[in-house]
C-alpha cells in the first residue's frame, strides 16, 4: 500500500528523492492529509450516510469506468475526441425503451426500415471487407456475392420485422437464437469430437457423427429458441443486446461514411471534434423527434428490493453494475493484450502509417474499434437507463465524465481508466457532502482542471503521448 | 481587373452576407412587419454573440464552448440588478436582492463583472490548447450553469428571474419592439466597429499569428499568453453585452437557457458563418435564427418538432461543412 502511494505521489512527505524538501511535495502530502481528515470527520459525524455515499460513489464509478474504457479504446487508437459516442449511449438506451414503452407509441414503419437498412448495410460491408477476401480463391465471385447479398437483405428485413413488433421481441428473435445455438453446437462438436473420430477412418462412424451432431444441433437449438420465446423476462436482455448491436452498426456506418474521409483529408483533431459534435446533435435530435424529450422509465431488471450494505442500502442491479465494469475491463484488456487483433490495434495506436506499411488493413481494424467502442458506450447507456430514468441528453454529460475519468487516470491506459473512474466517483459523491448535490458536475470539472494543471499524466502516469 | 470586379473579389464575404441578409429580409417581411422586427432583434443579439466568439475561435484559434457561461453571467447580472423591487417574490425563497437599477446603468456593471470572471477563468483555461482547451471550457460552462441553478439567494435557481427592466433613458422607455431593434442594431454596429478595429490592428495580427503558430510568435518576443488572455476577456465582455440585451428583450431568464447544448449552438453560429470573418458571424446568426423560424413553414412537418428539426439540420450542416468547407460559409481560416 505504501509502495503504491509512493508511486502515485512520489514526493509525498515533502522530501524528494534527493532529500531536498520540495514545495510541491508538501502541497501533495498536505492535500492528502486534509482529504483523509475530512473523510474521517464524515465517517465520525454520520457513519450511515458515509456508507451510503460510498455505495453511490461506487455506482457512479461503474458507469464512468465503462465510459472511460470505451473512450480510452477509441482515443488511443485514433487520437481524437469523439463526442458522437454520447449519442451512442443514448441511442442504445432508447432502443431498449422502444421494446418496452407501454404500447402508447405506434412503431413507425420508416424507423423500422431505417434500422433494417442499417443492419443490412453493416453486414454487407463486414462480409465484403472481412469475410470475402479470405474465401475469394475458393469461391466463384458471382455466386458468393449473390449469397452474401441475400443474407444481408434477409437479416435487414428480419431486423425490420423485429422493430415493427416491439412487444413480442422474444418470440420473433427466438428463431435467430435457435440458429445461433445450433451453429454453436455444431462448431463445438466438430472442433472437439470430430478430430478424435476421424482418427479411426471409419465411414460409418463419420455418418453416425454427422447424424448425431445434426440431431443434437436441431434439438438444442430448438430448445434454446423455445425457452427464449416462452420467457418474457428474456425481453430485457435481448433488447439490450439488440440496442448494443444497433449502436455498433450506427458507429460503423458513421465511420465509413464520415470519419474515414475526414481523417484522410484533415489530421486536425478540432475538425474531427466539430464533426462528431454535429453527429451527436443530429442523433440526439432524431431520438427526441422519435421518442419525445421527456424522461422515460425502464423496468427494473433485478427488482426494487434494496440490499443493506455498510449502513446504506443499494439496489441489486447496482451490484450487477459493479461487476459489469470489471467484466468489460477484463474483456477489453484480454482483447487488446492477448489477441492478434489487439496487436494490430496497438500497432495503429503507435503509428498508423507504419502499421499500414507492414500490411495491416487499418481501415478495417479502426472500424472494428469503432464498433467495439460504441458497443461499450451503448452498454453503459443501457445500464444507466435501467438504473435511473433515461433522457436524450444523458449521454453527453456522462461521456464528459468518462473523459475526465480517463484523463485523471492517465490517458491511453486501461487500468488508469478504472482507477480514474473510481477516484472521480468517490470525489464527486464525497465532495458534495456539505453542499447541494447539483454541484457534482462542477466538482468533477474542478478535479479535472486541478489534475490537468498539476499532474497532466494522471494518477497512473500514462506511458504513451499522443503523436 | 476592373475596379468593380476587384471590389467584388475583396469584399466577397460582405457581398454574400448582404445578399443572404437581403433574402432573409424579404422572407421575414413576407411574414409581416412585426415578425421582421422580433426576428431581426434576435438575429442582432446572436450576431453580437457570434462576432465576439469569432474573435476567440476564428482569429485566435481557440475553440471555446465557455461563452454560454459569459452570456449567462451577463444576463444574470443585468437581471439581478434591474429586477423590479415591487414584485412579490415566490414564497419558497425569502432572500431576493431587489436593487432596481436602470438597464443602461446595469449594462457597464454586467460587462465589467463578466470581464473579471473571464479573466479569472482565462488564467486557468489559457494553459491548455486544442481539444483539451475545448473540453476544459465545457468545464467553465458546467460550473456557470451550476451557479445559476444553485445560488438560490441571488439567481433564484430553477425559478428564474422575472420582471427584468426594459432599457429607458429619463422618461423615454424603449418598450416598443422597434425601439429595441434600434438599440440592438446600434450595439451591433458598435461591436462590429470595435472588432473590425481589433482584427485590423497589430494586436489582431498577433492573434492570427498565435493561431497559426504559437511558438513562432513567442520566438519573436510576443507574450502569447497575454494576448490570448486579452482577447478572451474582450470576447467575454461582448458575450455579456449580448446577454444583457437578451435579458432586456425577454424579461425572464432561467437556467435551461444556458445548458451545454446551447453552448454548442452558439459555437455552430461561428463555424457555420465562417471562421475569422466578422461578416460570417452575422451570416451565421441569420441562418441560425431563421432556421428555427423557417421550420414552422415547412409543409408536412409535424407540429412540435421544429426545434429538434433545427438541431438535426444544424448537425448535418456541421458535418457537411467539416467535410467540404472547414472554414465555414465565408470564412478564411480552416479549423
Amino acid at each position: 500500500m505504501l509502495k503504491y502511494l509512493k508511486s502515485i505521489a512520489p514526493n509525498a512527505g515533502g522530501v524528494s528523492p534527493n532529500g531536498v524538501t520540495s514545495p510541491k511535495g508538501i502541497a501533495v502530502s498536505g492535500g492528502l492529509a486534509v482529504a483523509i481528515g475530512l473523510l474521517a470527520l464524515m465517517l465520525v459525524l454520520d457513519p450511515d450516510r458515509f456508507g451510503q455515499t460510498f455505495l453511490n460513489g461506487m455506482t457512479s464509478a461503474s458507469i464512468y469506468g465503462i465510459m472511460a474504457i470505451g473512450f480510452t479504446l477509441q482515443y488511443s487508437t485514433v487520437w481524437y475526441f469523439d463526442l458522437s459516442y454520447a449519442a451512442m449511449s443514448t441511442t442504445a438506451a432508447y432502443t431498449v425503451l422502444h421494446f418496452h414503452s407501454s404500447s402508447s407509441r405506434e412503431p413507425s414503419l420508416l424507423f423500422s426500415s431505417a434500422i433494417g437498412l442499417l443492419i443490412a448495410v453493416t453486414l454487407a460491408w463486414t462480409l465484403y471487407t472481412w469475410v470475402y477476401p479470405r474465401m475469394r480463391h475458393r469461391l466463384p465471385k458471382r455466386p458468393a456475392l449473390v449469397i452474401g447479398g441475400v443474407i444481408c437483405a434477409g437479416l435487414g428485413v428480419y431486423t425490420g420485422i423485429l422493430f415493427v413488433n416491439p412487444q413480442e421481441l422474444n418470440v420473433y428473435i427466438s428463431p435467430l437464437v435457435g440458429v445461433v445455438a445450433a451453429g454453436a453446437v455444431i462448431a463445438l462438436l466438430s472442433g472437439l469430437v470430430y478430430p478424435r473420430i476421424s482418427e479411426y477412418k471409419s465411414t460409418a462412424l463419420t455418418y453416425a457423427f454427422v447424424v448425431f451432431a445434426a440431431a443434437a444441433a436441431i434439438v438444442l437449438g430448438g430448445l434454446a429458441g423455445w425457452i427464449i420465446s416462452g420467457a418474457p423476462e428474456a425481453n430485457l436482455t435481448l433488447s439490450a443486446i439488440l440496442g448494443i448491436v444497433v449502436v455498433g452498426c450506427i458507429s460503423l456506418v458513421l465511420y465509413r461514411g464520415i470519419f474515414y474521409y475526414l481523417r484522410r483529408r484533415a489530421r486536425s483533431p478540432m475538425i474531427m471534434l466539430v464533426a462528431s459534435l454535429g453527429v451527436m446533435i443530429t442523433l440526439i435530435a432524431l431520438v427526441v423527434i422519435i421518442f419525445t424529450a421527456q424522461a422515460h422509465d425502464l423496468p427494473d431488471p433485478l427488482g426494487t428490493e434494496p440490499i443493506s450494505l455498510l449502513g446504506g442500502s443499494v439496489k441489486g442491479f447496482r451490484i450487477f453494475m459493479w461487476g459489469a465494469v470489471i467484466a468489460v475491463f477484463a474483456i477489453v484488456a484480454l482483447l487488446i493484450n492477448k489477441t492478434k487483433w489487439g496487436k494490430t490495434v496497438r500497432a495503429i495506436s503507435d503509428d498508423e502509417e507504419v502499421a499500414m506499411v507492414v500490411g495491416i488493413n487499418t481501415s478495417v481494424v479502426i472500424a472494428s474499434v469503432f464498433f467495439l467502442g460504441s458497443a461499450i458506450f451503448g452498454f453503459s447507456g443501457v445500464l444507466m437507463g435501467l438504473d435511473t430514468a433515461i433522457r436524450p441528453t444523458m449521454g453527453f454529460i456522462a461521456l464528459l465524465k468518462g473523459w475526465i475519468a480517463a484523463t485523471i487516470g492517465g490517458l491511453g491506459n486501461l487500468r488508469g481508466a478504472i482507477v480514474g473512474a473510481l477516484f472521480l466517483g468517490m470525489v464527486e459523491n464525497f465532495g458534495v457532502w456539505w453542499i447541494a448535490s447539483d454541484w457534482k458536475d462542477a466538482v468533477a470539472f474542478i478535479v479535472l482542471i486541478l489534475f490537468l494543471l498539476y499532474r497532466p499524466g494522471g494518477l497512473l502516469q500514462s506511458k504513451q503521448d499522443r503523436p | 481587373m476592373t475596379s468593380k470586379a476587384k471590389f467584388l473579389k475583396d469584399n466577397f464575404e460582405m457581398v454574400i452576407t448582404i445578399v443572404v441578409i437581403g433574402a432573409a429580409l424579404i422572407f421575414m417581411l413576407s411574414q409581416g412587419v412585426r415578425f421582421t422586427i422580433v426576428t431581426g432583434t434576435i438575429i442582432g443579439i446572436f450576431a453580437i454573440l457570434g462576432i465576439g466568439l469569432n474573435l476567440v475561435i476564428g482569429y485566435t484559434g481557440l475553440l471555446s464552448v465557455a461563452h454560454i457561461g459569459f452570456f449567462g453571467v451577463g444576463a444574470y447580472t443585468t437581471a439581478v440588478l434591474t429586477t423590479n423591487p415591487n414584485i412579490e417574490p415566490p414564497k419558497s425563497i425569502d432572500v431576493i436582492p431587489s436593487i432596481g437599477m436602470s438597464w443602461f446603468a446595469a449594462l457597464p456593471v454586467s460587462i465589467i463583472l463578466t470581464g473579471i470572471v473571464a479573466l479569472l477563468a482565462g488564467f486557468v483555461l489559457n494553459r491548455f490548447r486544442d481539444d483539451i482547451f475545448t473540453l476544459t471550457s465545457f468545464g467553465f460552462a458546467v460550473i456557470a450553469l451550476g451557479v445559476f441553478r444553485n445560488w438560490l439567494p441571488v439567481t433564484r435557481g430553477p425559478f428564474g428571474i422575472r420582471e427584468i427592466a426594459k432599457p429607458s433613458i429619463g422618461i423615454w422607455d424603449f418598450d416598443e419592439p422597434w425601439e429595441y431593434l434600434v438599440i440592438v442594431m446600434f450595439f451591433l454596429v458598435v461591436v462590429l466597429g470595435i472588432c473590425w478595429l481589433i482584427v485590423n490592428s497589430s494586436f489582431g495580427r498577433v492573434l492570427t499569428a498565435i493561431r497559426e503558430d504559437e511558438q513562432a510568435i513567442q520566438v519573436f518576443g510576443y507574450k502569447a499568453t497575454y494576448y490570448k488572455l486579452a482577447v478572451w476577456v474582450i470576447s467575454a465582455m461582448i458575450a455579456a453585452l449580448a446577454g444583457t440585451l437578451i435579458a432586456g428583450l425577454i424579461e425572464f431568464i432561467e437556467p435551461p437557457s444556458f445548458t451545454l447544448l446551447d453552448s454548442i449552438l452558439i459555437v455552430s453560429i461561428v463555424i457555420i458563418g465562417g471562421l475569422a470573418s466578422l461578416w460570417g458571424s452575422v451570416l451565421g446568426a441569420t441562418v441560425f435564427v431563421l432556421l428555427e423560424e423557417g421550420m414552422r413553414f415547412v409543409p408536412g412537418l409535424p407540429v412540435g418538432i421544429e426545434g429538434q428539426a433545427r438541431w438535426a439540420i444544424l448537425g448535418i450542416l456541421l458535418i457537411v461543412l467539416m467535410l467540404f468547407r472547414p472554414q465555414g460559409l465565408v470564412g478564411r481560416y480552416k479549423l
